[in-house]
């Protein structure tokens, strides 16, 4: 095979190896970090559910609500205080949920409709992609900084592996087959470390929040008496840029990089 | 022959390099001329500079002390009584100076200067002053002049003795040449010019950073660039410059070059003071030096090897830095008298559209009402415009376009905001006047600009469900519908999951502390790969010497197999093994085959190492007593073992030294 034949194919089977191995590995880890132990609140969460079909909302709310004050987080839990609360007429407090669900679980597919039908309802609108980033965009939505590190730990380790084979072996079938294998796995290592950093960085430092309040108005500078900027939505989701000052946020709308202030009571931190 | 990647192996150098040993011969003469063969006696002349005269509180003023010598060369050693300036309301920064030398030549006059600097920073507001001093060179004193530096609060208030009344305050140009800055005092100097200081919220205003150079210097001036502020309480649009153009400009009754070296477009985001920080523009000077370069870079150091123009005519860029003194707007906020209902903040000049999509449609269908806002502004202050109470249509959700643009002094575009409404029911439905409000800073008043009423005939539909207006979803249990669905927006929400959850909450796996000590493992593991890989290359390179080396280990191992074989009743094979251990001990020390090797040959090469006659003796005794074991019968064999072993492990042990 020529050499120029068979870069095409080097640079392609990182990509082709991330798309397929990272999905197909998915359900694997997944299932292997779920520990299989009794919910601790099972009896609440069964009064909570019952409570909700038989719509008395007020006490299903109550009753979600004592398991996440008790520190329980489970996406689930989340995206069943979404409902609640939209069922008590609270869209803000119900997107709020819904986020932190989709914060604990990007593939949440029910909380992620539900935030849609709220925005569209509350005239919200999403910012668009640009087709040709579709691909990356699936992939940055579908899999939480979690995922994105474990991912990376396989991949560094079968690089390590491979590497070991292309440095210890003769030459011969073997050590070619490892060198291709370890530069397959390098650029996957480094595809995946380029999901990885960002999602981190979004899930450990960015803060973001949630407008809960209907007809929230950002200002141009902290003060019920300075200028409107702009209204922001209920359940619109916002970057919170620094610490509250005399009881105003410092907001950046991500859809148009608009920066104002908001009151902290408007706003819920996800 | 050897090839290029054999060569490389072995550690061999390939490629050409510098010097050469005629190459440093040379610079080694030409250095002695330059130091030795300068006439002995010349001129000397010192002096003491400041590097400002005018600083504000905690800037840095240098100070230097320059020796130069014409026709004399320069001996560091001379200089006595050299001390760090003595100053009031300046704090020394290092009591040792930093020192500079260099030597170039002149017509055939041979000048070297050398030079001592002290930062010195400034503390007190008011005048501060370095006393006189002197300097003693070669025994002879020389004074030095004392000098007053004016402090000041702020750096708008730094006046230069020689700069002209300039606009927004300018701070003096700062190089690594003290001299050079003292030339370009007034006349080479950044300023951030502001179209308007004084700008409405969210006017979009222009901040410019302008070079002003004497007119001799323009053709001296390359690739200018300014390392703009970080534009905080802004919204800011950096225009592009395609080309550099010097215009003239005169200045306190001076003629300028003014060079605009960057533009930004901003749009204020807060009402009240905004402090633009200090920034600094930068630019390279060719000058006439030949000091900072020594001759190997001059000859070396460019890629035309010497022959391009830079190695005769001394010229060198010096990078200049021009500091840009700090600079306040006031932005005023939007006047509050006038202000119109539907004002949502925008603020510029601005034409405002609308128009629905359709003029007639049926029950069954969604109008699209368009509303454009068009014109100079920043079109983030743009909101959307509140419709008024419409009869008869409910909203079905809406969309927003947005086409910005800019040119060098505004920026602009245009928002089209599309709201989908569905009629309630058939006849004809009207839609009232849409109103939209917006500040106009350049008339600093509101203007209010309406676009409708419209009137939209709805025919009678036929009856089909309404349209979900959430297409994008995708929820399965939202597709398949509840009997007892949420409706409280009147769209369909994904139902509450009933399973209770299985998985408790547990760290995140990144900060799981097993999981980043395992990531340390693979990299181990490749240094450890790699380290035996080294040791095995170096090991298989080093075949021949290991032999050498390891041949008593593998002599005395050999003993032990006979001995294993003297413990299985096998006299021959002992006598076979204690045979082979002596004469591959003895042919692997003389780096042959152990085939052929005679017992005269082993005594000849023993006695030529040195080895003594006696363990030549007992060598030759053992070797033809291995021999003759052989053919003796079984029982006279076994009787002569005992001490065999012994003797043979004894006689490698006299043989090692010799054979190191």
């Amino acid at each position: 095979m020529s050499t120029h034949r068979s870069i095409p194919r080097l640079l392609c089977a990182p990509l082709v190896c991330l798309l397929v191995a990272f999905p197909a590995l998915s359900p694997c880890w997944s299932a292997a970090l779920a520990a299989e132990s009794e919910t601790p609140y099972a009896a609440e969460w069964q009064e909570a559910v019952e409570a909700y079909q038989s719509k008395d909302f007020a006490r299903a709310e109550q009753l979600f609500e004592k398991a996440a004050s008790e520190g329980h987080t489970s996406p689930d839990l989340f995206f069943n205080l979404g409902d609640t609360y939209y069922q008590l007429g609270q869209p803000g407090m119900a997107a709020w949920m819904w986020e932190k669900t989709l914060a604990l679980a990007p593939r949440h597919a029910d909380a992620r409709h539900n935030l849609a039908v709220v925005r569209k309802s509350s005239g919200g609108s999403e910012s668009t992609t640009f087709f040709m980033f579709w691909p990356v965009v699936w992939l940055w939505r579908r899999y939480t900084a979690d995922e994105w590190a474990l991912a990376l730990g396989v991949l560094h380790a079968l690089t390590a592996l491979f590497a070991i084979g292309w440095i210890v072996l003769r030459d011969g079938g073997g050590r070619r087959f490892a060198r291709a294998a370890c530069l397959a796995g390098l650029g996957a290592t480094l595809l995946c470390a380029a999901f990885f950093v960002p999602r981190l960085a979004r899930a450990e430092w960015h803060r973001y929040g949630v407008v809960v309040e209907a007809g929230a108005v950002v200002r141009s500078a902290p003060g019920a008496e300075e200028p409107e900027y702009f209204e922001a939505p209920v359940g619109e989701r916002l970057e919170v840029w620094e610490e509250p000052v005399r009881g105003w946020l410092r907001i950046k709308r991500p859809s148009d990089g608009r920066v104002g202030y908001l009151p902290e009571s408007s706003i819920r931190r996800i | 022959m050897a090839s290029r990647t054999d060569r490389t192996r072995r550690g061999e150098r390939t490629g050409f390099s510098f010097p050469t040993p005629t190459g440093i011969a040379v610079l080694c003469g030409m250095v002695a001329a330059a130091f030795f063969v300068a006439p002995a006696r010349g001129e000397i002349q010192i002096d003491a500079s400041v590097s400002q005269q005018a600083a504000t509180l905690g800037a840095q003023v240098r100070y230097t002390v320059a020796i130069q010598a014409r026709d004399e060369r320069l001996d560091r050693s001379r200089v006595a009584d050299i001390s760090a300036p003595k100053a009031q309301g300046l704090r020394l920064r290092s009591v040792a100076p930093s020192t500079n030398e260099s030597v170039r030549m002149v017509n055939f006059s041979v000048e070297g200067t050398l030079t001592y600097s002290w930062q010195l920073v400034a503390m007190q507001e008011g005048t501060a002053r370095i006393e006189p001093s002197s300097v003693t060179y070669n025994g002879k004193e020389y004074p030095l002049p004392p000098f007053e530096i004016q402090v000041v609060r702020d750096a708008s208030a730094v006046a230069q003795p020689d700069a002209p009344s300039l606009p927004g305050g300018t701070l003096p140009p700062q190089s690594e040449y003290p001299e050079l800055d003292r030339q370009l005092r007034g006349r080479l100097f950044a300023s951030l010019v502001l179209s308007n200081p004084e700008p409405f919220l969210q006017e979009t205003l222009t901040a410019e950073c302008v070079l002003y150079v004497d007119p001799g210097l323009i053709d001296t001036i390359r690739g200018p660039s300014w390392q703009a502020p970080p534009w905080v309480d802004f919204f800011a649009e950096q225009v592009p410059q395609n080309e550099l153009r010097a215009t003239d400009t005169t200045l306190a009754g001076r003629l300028f070059k003014a060079v605009v070296i960057g533009r930004f477009l901003l749009t204020p985001t807060r009402s009240g003071e905004i402090r633009i920080p200090l920034n600094e523009a930068q630019c390279g000077l060719r000058v006439r030096t030949s000091s900072r370069r020594s001759f190997e870079d001059r000859f070396f150091g460019d890629m035309s090897f010497g022959f391009g123009p830079s190695l005769f005519d001394d010229m060198n860029v010096a990078t200049v830095r021009l500091p840009i003194a700090p600079a306040t707007l006031e932005v005023r906020a939007l006047p509050s008298d006038g202000r119109p209902a539907s004002f949502q903040n925008a603020v510029g000049q601005f034409e405002f559209k609308a128009e629905p999509d359709r003029a007639q449609m049926t029950e069954d269908d969604l109008l699209a009402l368009r509303c454009e806002v068009s014109g100079q502004g920043y079109l983030g202050s743009v909101a959307e415009p509140r419709l008024p109470e419409m009869p008869g249509w409910a909203s079905a959700g809406s969309d927003v376009k947005t086409e910005a643009t800019h040119d060098l002094k505004a920026l602009g575009g245009s928002k089209t905001f599309e709201f989908l409404l569905r009629p309630q029911r058939s006849g004809t439905l009207s839609i009232p006047a849409i109103e939209y409000s917006f500040f106009d800073p350049k008339h600093g008043r509101y203007e209010t600009r309406s676009a409708g009423p419209f009137r939209i005939p709805v025919a009678k539909g036929q009856a089909k469900e309404p349209l979900i207006v959430s297409g994008g979803a995708t929820a399965t249990s939202a597709s398949n519908g509840h009997a007892d669905e949420p409706q409280f927006f009147g769209e369909r929400i994904a139902h509450i999951h009933a399973a209770p959850p299985n998985r408790a909450a547990t760290l995140p796996v990144y900060r799981n502390g097993v999981f980043l000590g395992l990531q340390a493992v693979p990299p181990l593991a490749v240094l450890l790969a790699l380290g035996f890989r080294l040791r095995r290359d170096w090991r298989e390179r080093h075949r021949d010497r290991l032999h050498v080396r390891s041949a008593g280990t593998r002599a005395r191992r050999e003993l032990r197999r006979a001995n294993a074989a003297l413990g299985r009743g096998e006299t021959v094979a002992f006598y076979g093994l204690v045979a082979e251990a002596l004469r591959d001990y003895l042919a692997a020390k003389l780096g042959r085959s152990a085939k052929g090797l005679t017992i005269e040959e082993a005594e000849d090469t023993c006695l030529r190492r040195g080895v003594d006659s006696e363990t030549v003796q007992r060598l030759r005794r053992m070797l033809e007593d291995c021999d003759q074991a052989r053919y003796l019968p079984r029982e006279a064999a076994e009787s002569k073992v005992s001490g065999v072993l012994n003797e043979a492990a004894a006689i490698l042990g006299k043989l090692d030294p010799y054979f190191k």
